[in-house]
């Protein structure tokens, strides 16, 4: 008995390593806004420029953000796919698109335009407008910039892309695109910086240097450019940075569209699938699940890692009534789960 | 192949067509703000005709009738120039350059006003560039993306940007030669038994230094084409037979790179190999490529040599095209074989 009691310890003990936290509530916090340091040139105020003095006001102030910037701009790679990102804190927490991030706990390289590299994994996001995000893993220290105010951000405004078209090219810096905002509401800035495939999950800046939106997707005309505005991001932080995936597939539907919802959150770093928090009165709670439990199988389905929970739950339909196999300490349980819908 | 190798493809969603805005940092009142920039340049500027029609544009480089232009647009006819007086006159090929796809006419015109040339670190990454017609206003305007850089493995490269065969791995970017990090599965690479922590020596019998170089040798190659590689694994030498597919997402014969970068706007069919280039985020016509790259000083900074992609247009810089002048003036490389 003695023996038994102390082997659920070690295995416990073995849960709190995977997830430092436990317990409390993570601070799980968006970079803090700030305003900008310095007031922009005096040619930023005008509807457009007027004259060479003007454009020549406007490339050196270019000029000094790209520098700035530049180095926060990095190249992942998830899986054989290819797209860019921004790193926003010290720590390395990366803003992308979801389309890039994809499943919560997936396994990234992070290439710097400078040589370096680092490993990192997904986070959450909300798929409905291709927000994403991922944690560098690797120690250090990392370039960041700071957020910027995508709500304030007018048409005509000027902005700037920085990230890796056609992928990651050794000796290539993040090639600059610089444009105005044509067109703005709460899920995508349009702009002219022109972008192709690679380019997902890059940053859009605004003139103080600070992120304003992130790559998302393109039209056939030069004009057609979308990113995700970083407002959301700000907004639903500590969601996405528990690798909360919701709002389903973008241009399936739409933005609050509700898909099928368990109503747990996991632990990214933990070993095999654990359950972080259970939502009070989600499907999960209301059929048992606990934290701390350990989802092992969905139906007849093997899950490896807390990313595979989410990606087979929205392979279900509201409604639809699962089987989760579970360890809870030395037992294990059959947990019968009717999906829920998110509202 | 030139993207997809280590990304088997790159992210970008696609959207249903809607009714273009219009352009703001290139519409036609900003492009205006440039003609005090491009007024002198555009005098050393002309437009070159194959067969009496518009080909590309040329840099004139000295007062006795030499100009610059773009060597794979003038095939197919008689080339003759569209001098700044208006004149047309008969332009004789004198010598080209394959890698660099630049060639040396010359008019029996004198009395012709040079380019003024400033090497193209005098513009930063940002700053604006315009790019001269034969008008008032420029063809193109745009900032410069990335400074002049050399490109590895250029001499490999598909002349058309052409993604090529499709193997499926990822590289070791930390490794200083070729080493394999990742094979994806179900790819030509994974079949062909392939692992991660394999480096690979040659290609077809040729040595590869570098990703860029593999990367340039698979452009080369078609899905269903047999390659050979030699192989490191832990330090025993073999060979390893690979059937190249086609990338994850290609279309009728086009990589997802290839459908993108084709969206928007016309691509030059020489838009790769160039062993130099500065980049740029200009929209320029196939046909309007071979002229001169300004500053807002006006100074050249280049010669523009491919519309090579939806975000990018290339100029050979001019720290690069100073030293070719020479030898292009000479004859000598017009024997030359045609091939890189």
């Amino acid at each position: 008995m003695r023996f038994r009691e102390s082997f659920v310890w070690v295995v416990a003990f073995t849960l709190l390593a995977g997830a430092p936290v436990f317990g409390q509530e993570p601070e799980f916090q968006p970079p803090a806004f700030k305003a900008p340091a310095a007031k922009l040139p005096a040619v930023f105020d005008k509807a457009a420029p007027e004259n060479v003095e003007d454009l020549k006001a406007i490339q050196d102030h270019v000029a000094t953000v790209v520098e700035n910037v530049s180095p926060a701009v990095v190249s992942v790679r998830v899986g054989s796919s290819s797209g860019s990102g921004v790193i926003v804190s010290k720590d390395g927490y990366i803003l992308t698109a979801g389309h890039v991030s994809g499943a919560p706990g997936r396994a990234v390289t992070i290439y710097f335009h400078n040589g370096k590299i680092a490993k990192g994994k997904t986070l959450g996001g909300n798929h409905g407008i291709d927000s994403g995000m991922i944690k560098i893993t690797t120690l250090g220290e990392w370039p960041f910039v700071d957020l910027g105010d995508s709500a304030a951000m007018k048409n005509g405004h000027w902005c700037m892309v920085i990230a890796h078209p056609g992928g990651f090219k050794p000796g290539r810096t993040p090639p600059v695109r610089l444009g105005r905002l044509l067109r703005a509401n709460a899920t995508t800035l349009t702009t002219d910086c022109i972008l192709v495939g690679g380019d997902s999950g890059g940053p859009l800046f605004d003139m103080h240097g600070r992120v304003v939106g992130i790559n998302s997707r393109i039209g056939n005309p030069l004009t057609a450019n979308m990113h995700v505005p970083v407002n959301p991001f700000r907004d639903n932080w500590a969601k996405i940075a528990k690798s909360e995936v919701w709002g389903g597939k973008l241009g399936g539907g739409g933005l609050g569209k509700s898909g099928p919802y368990l109503g747990v959150q996991t632990d990214p770093n933990g070993e095999g699938c654990v359950i972080l928090r259970v939502t009070p009165g989600s499907p999960a709670d209301l059929a048992g699940l606990k934290a701390r439990d350990v989802v092992l199988k969905l139906n007849a389905n093997a899950i490896a890692s807390a990313a595979m929970l989410p990606k087979l739950v929205l392979s279900r339909k509201v409604g639809d009534v699962i089987t989760l196999e579970v360890r809870r300490g030395e037992e294990t349980l059959m947990l019968k789960v009717k999906i829920g819908k998110r509202s | 192949m030139k993207r997809g190798l280590f990304l088997s493809f790159s992210f970008l969603l696609l959207i249903a067509p809607r009714p273009a805005l219009a352009q703001q940092t290139k519409s036609p009142e900003i492009v205006r703000l440039f003609r005090s920039v491009v007024e002198q340049p555009s005098q050393s500027t002309v437009r070159v005709l194959v067969a009496g029609k518009d080909a590309a544009l040329g840099a004139i480089v000295s007062a006795d009738g030499w100009i610059l232009s773009k060597h794979s647009e003038l095939k197919g006819g008689r080339i003759t120039c569209r001098m700044p007086d208006g004149v047309e006159v008969d332009a004789e090929l004198v010598g080209f350059d394959v890698p660099h796809d630049l060639a040396m006419l010359k008019v029996a015109v004198k009395g012709l006003t040079p380019v003024v040339w400033t090497d193209s670190k005098a513009a930063k990454i940002g700053h604006w560039v315009a790019s001269p017609g034969t008008g008032p206003n420029p063809v193109a305007i745009g900032v410069v993306s990335v400074a002049a850089r050399t490109v590895k493995g250029a001499r490999f490269a598909s002349p058309g940007g052409r993604p090529g065969g499709y193997l499926g791995i990822a590289f070791d970017l930390a490794f200083p030669a070729v080493r394999i990090e990742e094979v994806f599965p179900n790819t030509p690479a994974q079949k062909a038994g392939l692992k991660a922590g394999d480096q690979i020596l040659t290609f077809d019998g040729e040595q590869v230094q570098n990703t860029d170089e593999l990367r340039g040798l698979l452009s080369r190659k078609k899905p269903g084409d047999d390659i050979l590689l030699k192989i490191s694994r832990a330090d025993k030498e073999s060979e390893i037979k690979v059937t190249l597919g086609a990338s994850p997402g290609a279309k009728g014969g086009k990589s997802r790179g290839e459908i993108q970068n084709n969206m928007g706007s016309r691509l030059s069919e020489r838009r790769a190999g160039f062993p130099v280039i500065l980049q740029h985020d200009s929209v320029l016509r196939p046909n309007d490529c071979g002229g001169p790259l300004v500053n807002l000083d006006g100074k050249v900074l280049g010669i523009n040599i491919a519309r090579a992609g939806r975000t990018e247009s290339y100029a050979i810089p001019s720290e690069a095209v100073r030293p070719l002048l020479a030898k292009l003036k000479t004859r000598k490389l017009q024997k030359a074989p045609d091939k890189q």
